[in-house]
C-alpha cells in the first residue's frame, strides 16, 4: 500500500474533524476562517475525486476544487429551497460525506486493479 | 571520453519536452563508436541501456539559477515597492498613474525570466509554475495590497445579498434579478457563516488572486490536451493571465461560474474529445445527423439517466458495463495520459456525471455562463469533436427549466426586452462598442489600449490558427469562435463583447501562443527580442487595461464610513440619494433602502457647466429629500468614487458632481452628518429650523 493512499484519507478526516470541532465548538475567529474555508474548498471534492481514481495531478486538482464548490453550493441551494436552511446541518452533512467517501475509498482501493491492468470490457 | 559522456547527458536533458524528467524518452541513435549521440531526445545511456534520469547528475542551468532568484526576490521587492503608493494622486488612466515603476520592471523581469526558462531546455515545470504564481501576484494582488478596502461597487452588493440570505434564510425574487440566480450567494452565505465571519467583506479583498489560482488547474488541463508542446501550454497560460483585463474575477457569480465553465471544458477535452480524427464536409453532415438523432434519443433517456448516475457510484466490478451509453469513448481520451482505465464505461459514466453536475450548478449561479457553456458543448458535439452528445441536451433542459420555474419573476418583468434583443446583433454591437468608446481623454486612452491589445491577441490567434497547427487547433478554434453566438442572444447591458472575449480567452491564448512559439522556432534567436517585447508589453498593458477604471473602482475607508453612517441612522425604506451607485453600498440591509442616483435625475442631463443648471439640480435634490411622504428619512451621500465615475464617463461636463458637492456643503438647506475629504453624508434641514 502506498503511503499516499493512507495519507490523503487520514489528512481529509483530520481536517474534517478539526473544522467540525471549530464550528460546533463555537470557535470565534482566528484560525477558524482558513481551516473551515480550506475544508470546504478541498475535502468534499478530494474525497469524491479519489473514488474516481484520477491519477493526474492537474485533473485531480481540477475535479477536487470543482466538486467541492459544486457540492457546497448545490447542497446549500437544495436545503434553502427545501425550506430547511441550516448552515450547521449542511456542514455536518459535508463532514459525513467526507467521512463516508473516505471510508469507501479506504475499503475499495486495495481491491482495485493497478492502472493499465484492467480487463477490457 | 569523459567529456563526450558528459556532453551526451547534457544533450539528453535537452530533449523530451519542457520537463525532461517527466517526459518519455524517444529511441536513441547510437554512433558507430558506441557512444550515444548528442541529439535531442536521446533515450539510451552509454552502452545502450535505458537512460534513467535519476542517475543523471543534478544540473542547474544559469537560466534556472536566475529563475530561482526571480521567484525568491520579486515578491518581497514588489511588496516593498507598494508601501508608499498614494491613491489620491491617481489620474484617469487608473492605477498605473500611481504605482511605482518598480512594479513594471518586476513584471518585465519575471516575464523575461519565464521566457528564457521556457525556451531553454530542460525547463523546470516547477519553476515555470512558480513564475506564473509571481505573475498572478503582481497582476492581481496589487490592488489588494495598496487599497484599504475591497474594490468595485458590485463586490459590496454581492456581500449584501449573501448577508440578506444569512439573516432571513430565504431568497426573495421580488427584490431584484440577483435572487433569480442565487446559487453563488447561497454558497457565500454558507461559507461566511461557517467561517465565523460577520460578512464576506474579508473574503472579497483577496478574491481576485484566489479565483485566478482556481482557474489554473482546469486551464492547464484544457490546454495540455491540445498539444504535446509544453512551451505552447505554458506560454498560453502566461498570455491568458496577462490578457485577462476584463476583471470579472472578483467576489461574483461570474467569477466562480467561469471556473466551472473551464472545468467542464477541461473534462470534455480531456476525456470526451477526439483530437486525432480528420474531418471532411461529409463527416460534419454525418456528425450533425448523428447529434440530432442522439438529441431525440436523449430526451427519451432522461429517466434512466438518474438511475445510471446512482448506479455509476456503486462500486461495481470495473469491467461491467453500465446499462446505457454516454457516448462512444474518445480515442484520444486514453492517449495522452497516465490516469487510468478511461476506456472503461463505468469511469466515463462517472466523469460524465461529474460534468453534468458541475454544469448544472452553473445554471442557478449566473445568467450568461450556462448559455456560453451550452454553446461551447453544443458546438463541439455538433461538429463531431465531442462524444458527449447528450450533455448539450441535458444542459439545455436544465437552463429552460430554471428559466421557466425558478426565474419566472425575472422573465415576467423582462420578457419583452429579452425577446427583443434576440437576433439584434447590430444593437448589441452598438451598445457594446459605440457606447463604450467615450469618456474623458485619460479614459479614452485606456479604452484604446484595451481595444488594441484585444485586436493584437485576436490577430495572433488567427495567425496561429492558420500557420501553427497543433493537435487541438481545430477544437480550440471552435471554442474561440463559439462564444460569438452570444452576440445574437442579447447585449447583456452592453457587456456581452467583454464576456465573449473572456469565454474565448483560453482558446485564443492557446492559438496566439502556438503562433509565437512557431515564430521563435522558425526565426531562432533573432525573433527572441520581438517575442520578449510582445509578451512584456502584454503584461505591462494588463496593468493599464485591467486597472484603467481604478480611480472609480477603488474605495477608501472613509467612503465605507459614510455608508456605515447612513446604516446607523436610516430607518427602513429611507430614501438614499447618491451621485451614482458607484460606492461601497448595499453590504448591509440590502432590501431595506431605496437608492436614487443623481445621474438619473432629469436635471443632471441638462447640466452644461453653468451655475444656473447646477442650482436647478440642487433644488430638485432638495425637493426630493423634503418629500417625506415617500420616505421616512432621506440622505444625500457624495463620495470621491462617484465623482471619479461621472468624470471618467463624462455623462456631464467634467467636475459637475464636484460643483454640486460644493454647493451642497455651502447650502443652509443641508446639514452634514458625516464629513470627510473622500465622502460626506447630508440630511435636509427642516424649514422651521432654518428660520
Amino acid at each position: 500500500m502506498r503511503a499516499a493512499s493512507v495519507l490523503w484519507p487520514a489528512a481529509a478526516l483530520a481536517w474534517a474533524g478539526t473544522a467540525a470541532a471549530m464550528v460546533f465548538g463555537g470557535a470565534a475567529d482566528g484560525p477558524r476562517t482558513p481551516v473551515v474555508i480550506g475544508f470546504l474548498l478541498i475535502c468534499p471534492g478530494l474525497s469524491l475525486t479519489r473514488l474516481l481514481d484520477i491519477r493526474e495531478l492537474a485533473t485531480a486538482a481540477t475535479l477536487t476544487l470543482a466538486l467541492s464548490i459544486t457540492v457546497d453550493t448545490g447542497l446549500a441551494g437544495l436545503m434553502l429551497y427545501a425550506g430547511v436552511w441550516s448552515p450547521r446541518i449542511e456542514f455536518a452533512v459535508l463532514v459525513a460525506i467526507v467521512a463516508v467517501a473516505t471510508a469507501l475509498d479506504a475499503l475499495l482501493r486495495p481491491h482495485k486493479a493497478p492502472v493499465g491492468e484492467v480487463p477490457a470490457p | 571520453m569523459k567529456e563526450d559522456v558528459s556532453r551526451s547527458l547534457r544533450s539528453r536533458n535537452r530533449g523530451g519536452g519542457v520537463d525532461g524528467a517527466a517526459e518519455p524518452f524517444v529511441p536513441a541513435a547510437v554512433h558507430a563508436d558506441g557512444l550515444t549521440t548528442a541529439l535531442d531526445g536521446v533515450g539510451l545511456a552509454p552502452g545502450g541501456r535505458r537512460f534513467d534520469p535519476a542517475e543523471a547528475p543534478v544540473r542547474i542551468s544559469g537560466a534556472q539559477i536566475v529563475g530561482i532568484g526571480v521567484v525568491l526576490l520579486v515578491p518581497p521587492i514588489w511588496l516593498l515597492s507598494l508601501r508608499h503608493v498614494d491613491l489620491t494622486r491617481m489620474t484617469d488612466i487608473g492605477l498605473v498613474s500611481v504605482i511605482p515603476r518598480t512594479t513594471f520592471v518586476l513584471a518585465a523581469v519575471t516575464t523575461v525570466s519565464f521566457l528564457v526558462l521556457l525556451f531553454t531546455r530542460p525547463a523546470s515545470t516547477r519553476l515555470l509554475f512558480l513564475h506564473v504564481l509571481v505573475l498572478m501576484l503582481v497582476l492581481f494582488a496589487t490592488p489588494s495590497v495598496v487599497e484599504a478596502v475591497p474594490r468595485l461597487g458590485a463586490t459590496w452588493r454581492h456581500v449584501g445579498i449573501a448577508d440578506y440570505i444569512t439573516r432571513t434564510g430565504r431568497v426573495d425574487a421580488t427584490i431584484d434579478a440577483y435572487f433569480d440566480w442565487p446559487a453563488f450567494f447561497i454558497g457565500l452565505s454558507f461559507v461566511t457563516k461557517m467561517a465565523g465571519l460577520s460578512n464576506a467583506v474579508a473574503l472579497a479583498r483577496w478574491a481576485p488572486i484566489f479565483l485566478n489560482l482556481l482557474y489554473l488547474p482546469p486551464l492547464f488541463v484544457l490546454l495540455r490536451q491540445a498539444t504535446d508542446d509544453r512551451r505552447i501550454v505554458w506560454l498560453a497560460v502566461w498570455i491568458f493571465y496577462s490578457a485577462n483585463w476584463v476583471g470579472q474575477d472578483y467576489l461574483s457569480p461570474q467569477g466562480f461560474s467561469y471556473f466551472l465553465y473551464l472545468t467542464v471544458l477541461a473534462l470534455l477535452l480531456r476525456f470526451f474529445v477526439d483530437f486525432e480524427r480528420r474531418r471532411s464536409a461529409a463527416d460534419l453532415v454525418r456528425a450533425l445527423e448523428t447529434w440530432t438523432a442522439a438529441s431525440h434519443a436523449a430526451a427519451r433517456r432522461l429517466r434512466p439517466l438518474a438511475s445510471a448516475f446512482v448506479a455509476s457510484f456503486r462500486r461495481l466490478p470495473l469491467h461491467r458495463r453500465v446499462p446505457w451509453s454516454l457516448g462512444r469513448p474518445a480515442r484520444a481520451a486514453a492517449a495522452p495520459s497516465s490516469s487510468g482505465p478511461l476506456g472503461v464505461p463505468l469511469q466515463r459514466a462517472q466523469l460524465m456525471a461529474v460534468a453534468i453536475v458541475v454544469s448544472a450548478v452553473t445554471v442557478p449561479m449566473h445568467q450568461l455562463t450556462p448559455f456560453a457553456l451550452l454553446i461551447a458543448v453544443t458546438a463541439l458535439a455538433v461538429l463531431g469533436f465531442s462524444s458527449a452528445r447528450r450533455l448539450p441536451v441535458i444542459l439545455a433542459v436544465l437552463i429552460l427549466a430554471w428559466l421557466v420555474f425558478m426565474a419566472s419573476a425575472y422573465l415576467a418583468g423582462h420578457f419583452g426586452g429579452v425577446v427583443k434583443e434576440v437576433g439584434d446583433v447590430q444593437g448589441s454591437l452598438n451598445s457594446n462598442l459605440g457606447a463604450r468608446i467615450a469618456g474623458s481623454p485619460g479614459h479614452l486612452t485606456v479604452v484604446i489600449v484595451r481595444l488594441g491589445m484585444t485586436a493584437v491577441l485576436w490577430l495572433l490567434a488567427a495567425a496561429g490558427l492558420l500557420a501553427a497547427p497543433q493537435r487541438g487547433t481545430r477544437v480550440l478554434a471552435v471554442l474561440a469562435f463559439a462564444p460569438f453566438l452570444l452576440l445574437a442572444l442579447q447585449s447583456y447591458g452592453g457587456e456581452v463583447l467583454l464576456r465573449i472575449y473572456l469565454f474565448a480567452l483560453p482558446a485564443i491564448s492557446f492559438l496566439a501562443a502556438a503562433m509565437l512559439v512557431r515564430m521563435q522556432d522558425a526565426a531562432g534567436w533573432r525573433s527572441s527580442p520581438v517575442l520578449a517585447a510582445m509578451v512584456v508589453a502584454l503584461v505591462g498593458g494588463c496593468l493599464v487595461t485591467r486597472y484603467g477604471n481604478e480611480k472609480m473602482d477603488a474605495f477608501t475607508k472613509t467612503e465605507v464610513g459614510a455608508v456605515d453612517a447612513i446604516y446607523a441612522r436610516a430607518a427602513p425604506r429611507s430614501l438614499i440619494i447618491a451621485g451614482s451607485s458607484n460606492m461601497p453600498w448595499d453590504f448591509e440591509d440590502y432590501e431595506k433602502h431605496d437608492l436614487l442616483k443623481i445621474v438619473d435625475i432629469s436635471a443632471w442631463r441638462k447640466l452644461d457647466g453653468t451655475e444656473a443648471t447646477n442650482r436647478r439640480l440642487l433644488v430638485e435634490i432638495e425637493d426630493l429629500m423634503r418629500d417625506r411622504q415617500k420616505s421616512p428619512s432621506a440622505f444625500l451621500v457624495l463620495t470621491r468614487s462617484q465623482v471619479a465615475e461621472t468624470d471618467l464617463f463624462a455623462t456631464a461636463p467634467r467636475g459637475s458632481l464636484t460643483r454640486l458637492w460644493r454647493a451642497v456643503a455651502a447650502s443652509a438647506d443641508f446639514r452634514a452628518v458625516y464629513s470627510q475629504p473622500d465622502a460626506a453624508v447630508y440630511v435636509i434641514v427642516p424649514k422651521r429650523e432654518r428660520r
